[in-house]
């Protein structure tokens, strides 16, 4: 079963400085129907002007996942970390008991796009943790890439507190992949950037896609620019 | 039968600083609020001296710089918001809390006042207290 979840229907606001789209209900766009898939409770897409940012805000209980597809993304947070995110990096967050961070836009002059991603914790009050890691985008192209999840190494993807697993790709025109999906697992494929098609069906940029009692997710690009796109695999 | 769904203490840190050192214990504070499972917004007082006072104070131009950015200087509503009010600032209590304060003083809210804390930890335990004090006064 597939439910697709087209880019239309997404919350929207645009402060301006921010323009932002949720897949899920955030901030002031609150659906009762879209609260989420499974763990996986936000993905949201942030364009954000040079320069401007998100100030100090806290967080608690969330795995918080930024995912950068172009300009770079400065992070700051209670813990002492400060670093700068950009594409093919990714940056992982665990707030766990608690942690306050601010994030900014590390360019005067270019604006940051990117997906950030939250997946509730499978248990509460653990240490706040951060982690970022780099990788070659070779890894992510014509193949899936993990870029976190529970069991992986740390340094070559994000270790996440909970039974998911999220990765990426970078399909070409024609080019497919096929994943299977076990028994009883769930998946949501996000278009970032481009066209898929997800099992026989068509998927534009920013539209989005719940499945569950499939055996295997066939994807391939489809657009002469070639598509990006991210997997979860949920429980 | 069913416990009763638990309500998040809101919790405002008001805080000044100049060098960045109160803003860590005001951070500090705002973490502990939120491991007591509050809301919590972070507002940093506006600087009153003059501009060429803070550009000859290259430490206290550069931080200000910064915390502008991070931080956004209390809004109205902040007070009719929160269920409690943190606040910090420098020993000698600058002219900024002074008249934050003062602006307070015809609101019924509770102020929290965190006493220049040289520990953090201190600083987290005080956010943690207060949050916690204030949930069981609501209850």
């Amino acid at each position: 079963m597939m439910v697709l979840r087209p880019t239309e229907e997404r919350g929207h606001a645009d402060h301006g400085w921010l323009n932002a789209y949720h897949k899920f209900s955030f901030a002031s766009y609150n659906d009762p129907k879209h609260m989420g898939f499974r763990a996986l409770r936000v993905i949201n897409e942030d364009r954000v002007a040079p320069g401007r940012g998100f100030g100090a805000h806290g967080h608690r209980d969330m795995e918080i996942i930024t995912y950068v597809m172009e300009g770079k993304l400065a992070h700051k947070d209670s813990t002492g970390i400060q670093e700068v995110v950009e594409p093919n990096m990714v940056q992982a967050m665990s707030a766990g008991s608690g942690v306050i961070h601010s994030e900014f836009n590390g360019s005067a002059s270019e604006p940051v796009h990117l997906l950030q991603i939250w997946i509730e914790p499978a248990e509460e009050d653990l240490e706040p943790a951060y982690q970022q890691f780099a990788y070659d985008p070779r890894e992510k192209r014509g193949r899936l890439r993990l870029i976190a999840g529970p069991d992986a190494q740390p340094g070559r993807a994000a270790v996440i507190h909970q039974d998911a697993r999220v990765y990426a790709s970078v399909l070409g025109n024609g080019e497919s992949i096929e994943q299977p999906i076990a028994p009883g697992r769930h998946a949501w494929v996000q278009c970032a950037q481009g066209n898929i098609m997800l099992n026989g069906h068509a998927l534009k940029e920013g539209d989005g896609a719940a499945i569950s009692d499939e055996p295997v997710l066939r994807i391939t690009g489809a657009g002469p620019g070639g598509s990006e796109f991210l997997l979860f695999d949920l429980a | 039968m069913t416990p009763a769904p638990i309500i998040p203490i809101k919790v405002v840190v008001v805080f000044y600083s100049r060098y960045g050192e109160t803003e860590k214990a005001a951070l500090a504070a705002g973490v502990g609020a939120i491991q007591a499972r509050g809301l919590i917004r972070l507002r940093r007082l506006v600087d009153l001296a003059d501009e060429e006072t803070i550009a000859h104070d290259i430490r206290w131009a550069a931080q200000r710089e910064r915390m502008n950015r991070d931080y956004v200087a209390p809004r109205p509503g902040d007070a009719e918001w929160a269920d409690v009010i943190i606040v910090a600032a420098p020993k000698g209590k600058p002219e900024e809390m002074a008249s934050y304060l003062a602006g307070l003083a015809s609101l019924n809210v509770k102020v929290a006042a965190l006493p220049a804390p040289d520990s953090i930890a201190a600083a987290r335990a005080f956010g943690k207290q207060t949050t916690e004090a204030a949930r069981q006064r609501k209850t």
